[in-house]
């Protein structure tokens, strides 16, 4: 923290600075992995929301990714964007192609036009390469050799950075951090689509809208926050997996499982950008030997490739999650397990249990056909991006 | 230079009464590198070269109630067309092997300096046009964007308030701003022409809400290079406009 703070004061010409980013609130969400299924229900739950309208036919605010894999948009960690050397890192913008999906099928040839026996449903190839990729291509592909292949899913979303370098490439001053709760969000009135945001962003989820010539992205459910609701993909996780609430809060999960327990970690910390957004590592099951015997000394999935995905903090957060495994195989209690069991829903949503079915008026109904007026928002912004001039 | 007085519209690229007016060669520079509004555009174009159009012509005409500008320059490609699901209609990939969205259009826009005021009274502009206004010293930027009202179904042409380059905000947002004394222009419209590797573009607008300018400057976006934003090309001194 004191590190990036020093990096941020000694680039004069960086926009982001402290004050900017220091919001009275700060919304925070853990997804633990080891219960993700991977059955996309956040993903759907956060598509019908937001983002159904022409332009958006390829956006997946919200994905869950096969690991170890190439992810959406197609080899994603290896495109550059985030914080380096005191500077903000000039990113690839992912190309369509890259993120593929959005598909056009054809429905009318197999439904109506006689040749539902002959011809399959597929994706329509407009010779762009979009049908060579998708939002979830290599599902479940994982690495290694059988009996020891591994694989785990990864939901992502934007991460609503503390250090946002998506605000600070934008010149047009439309993105910027909200001062209650600390989502990312931007103007669509002022965003002009040049999409400097999208190269650099290192976790690459932010997409373009064609048909309004703007850019997008994750939006933190802010309509349903500001009435108590949480998240969509959070409350619609079958798997109960994924805590919503204020990061300050010292008695919340979010606090303990961050800074307590220190087992929910970050995605890529090297990209300096400080997310939002926490995971509890996988654990997987033991490996087998040749003949078949349990090896009950080398990890499954290997460490190396969790330190490249979390950092070098996933060892001790893995050791921490089996010594209190241990512990309750011993007969023991753990306050952490407990606290990842989540006996009662409601535990994982902090201040935010409203059921939205007992609102008057559903938060997201202003997605239906009509665009949030993300602008309402800005009076609360936590700074006015200095946007040169 | 000479704005030509007429007595009918001249709102056609390829209306022949263009011939009849006079034009000026502009000399074109890439927007300072340190105008840029942020850190990361310096450091993502710091080796990259943009501003590439170097020249372009320039004719203005007006009647009673309208000024007409013609813009003409020279272009080898023209920045793809996509159809609202972002995809190229008239190849997969661009001319290095970029593909689709990393695409952007190509563009022009004349400005003008905003009347703006001081706690003394009237501010007199001395900013270079090369900044595309500042935040003390706005701009009324008409910004053309091709095939905009083909790809996104919005108005090929808008009215933006400037204050730096990239730095557009929608032109009512100077209502917030009360040292900025501007209307939104009536009747902005533009029609274009991509032919022989070459731009032409006429931009029209009602004179009622628009005093009469006295200077203006001129900024092109080479699509194909990526330019958007303040990557471009910009006049480096202002034209004066001989009313």
């Amino acid at each position: 923290m004191t590190e990036i703070n020093e990096r941020e004061l000694s680039t004069t010409t960086t926009l982001v600075q402290d004050d900017q980013t220091a919001t009275q609130g700060q919304v925070a969400m853990v997804f633990d992995l080891n219960k993700c299924m991977g059955c996309q229900t956040c993903s759907i739950a956060c598509k019908v929301l937001w983002t159904r309208e022409p332009g958006e036919e390829h956006h997946w605010w919200m994905t869950v990714n096969t690991q170890p894999g190439q992810g959406t948009p197609k080899g994603w960690e290896e495109m550059g964007g985030g914080w380096q050397d005191n500077h903000p890192n000039p990113g690839h913008q992912p190309t369509r192609t890259e993120f593929g999906g959005g598909w056009e099928f054809n429905y009318d040839e197999v439904f109506y036009g006689g040749k539902g026996r002959s011809v399959h449903l597929h994706p329509k190839d407009k010779g762009d390469g979009t049908t060579e990729w998708g939002m979830n291509w290599d599902e479940d592909q994982g690495a290694g050799e059988y009996p020891n292949a591994y694989y785990f899913y990864l939901p992502r979303l934007c991460n609503h950075c503390k250090y946002p370098v998506c605000v600070t490439a934008c010149p047009s001053g439309a993105m910027y951090k909200r001062q209650e709760d600390g989502a990312v969000l931007r103007d669509e009135n002022i965003c002009q689509g040049s999409r400097f945001c999208m190269e650099a962003c290192p976790y690459k989820k932010i997409y373009f809208n064609y048909a309004r010539n703007v850019a997008q992205h994750c939006i933190m459910c802010f309509p349903r926050l500001e009435v108590g609701v949480a998240p969509a993909c959070a409350r619609q996780c079958p798997g109960r997996l994924v805590f919503v609430g204020p990061s300050n809060d010292s008695s919340g999960p979010i606090h303990r499982l961050v800074h307590e327990w220190e087992v929910a970690l970050p995605l890529h910390p090297e990209f300096g950008t400080e997310p939002n957004i926490f995971y509890i590592p996988p654990l997987a099951p033991y490996r087998l030997n040749e003949d078949m015997s349990i090896d009950f000394e080398t990890p499954r999935i290997p460490p190396e490739y969790l330190e490249s995905l979390f950092g070098p903090r996933v060892h001790s957060a893995i050791a921490t999650l089996q010594g209190e495994l241990e512990t309750v195989r011993a007969g023991g209690s753990s306050e952490l397990l407990d606290t990842l069991i989540v006996f009662h829903w409601n535990d994982l949503f902090g201040p935010y249990t409203t059921d939205p079915s007992t609102l008057d008026r559903r938060p997201e109904i202003v997605a239906q056909g009509v665009p949030v007026d993300i602008d309402t928002s800005r009076k609360t912004r936590a700074n006015t991006q200095e946007t040169g001039g | 230079m000479k704005v030509a007085e007429i007595n009918s519209d001249l709102e056609s690229v390829d209306d022949p009464k263009w011939d009849q007016i006079s034009s000026q060669k502009i000399t074109l520079t890439p927007i300072p590198l340190d105008g840029q509004p942020n850190s990361y555009i310096k450091l993502a174009w710091k080796d990259r070269p943009y501003g590439l159009t170097a020249t372009a012509n320039l004719a203005v005409a007006r009647n009673k109630s309208n000024l007409f500008t013609r813009l003409e320059w020279n272009l080898p490609t023209q920045s793809h067309y996509r159809d609202s699901a972002g995809v190229s209609s008239e190849s997969n990939q661009g001319m290095d092997g970029r593909t689709f969205h990393t695409e952007f259009l190509d563009g022009v826009g004349i400005f003008f300096p905003l009347s703006t005021k001081t706690p003394t009274g009237d501010r007199q502009y001395d900013s270079p046009p090369t900044t595309i206004g500042t935040r003390d010293e706005p701009v009324r930027l008409w910004r053309w964007q091709d095939r905009l009202a083909v790809q996104a179904d919005l108005p090929a042409i808008k009215e933006v308030l400037a204050t730096g380059p990239g730095v557009f905000r929608p032109f009512s947002s100077q209502l917030s701003q009360p040292h900025i004394q501007a209307e939104e222009t009536n009747n902005l419209k533009a029609t274009s022409l991509y032919e022989q590797a070459k731009w032409t573009v006429v931009i029209s607008a009602e004179l009622d809400n628009l005093s009469v300018p006295n200077k203006m400057g001129l900024v092109i976006w080479n699509g194909s290079n990526d330019e958007r934003a303040g990557i471009a090309a910009v006049c480096s001194s202002w034209i004066d406009l001989d009313n």
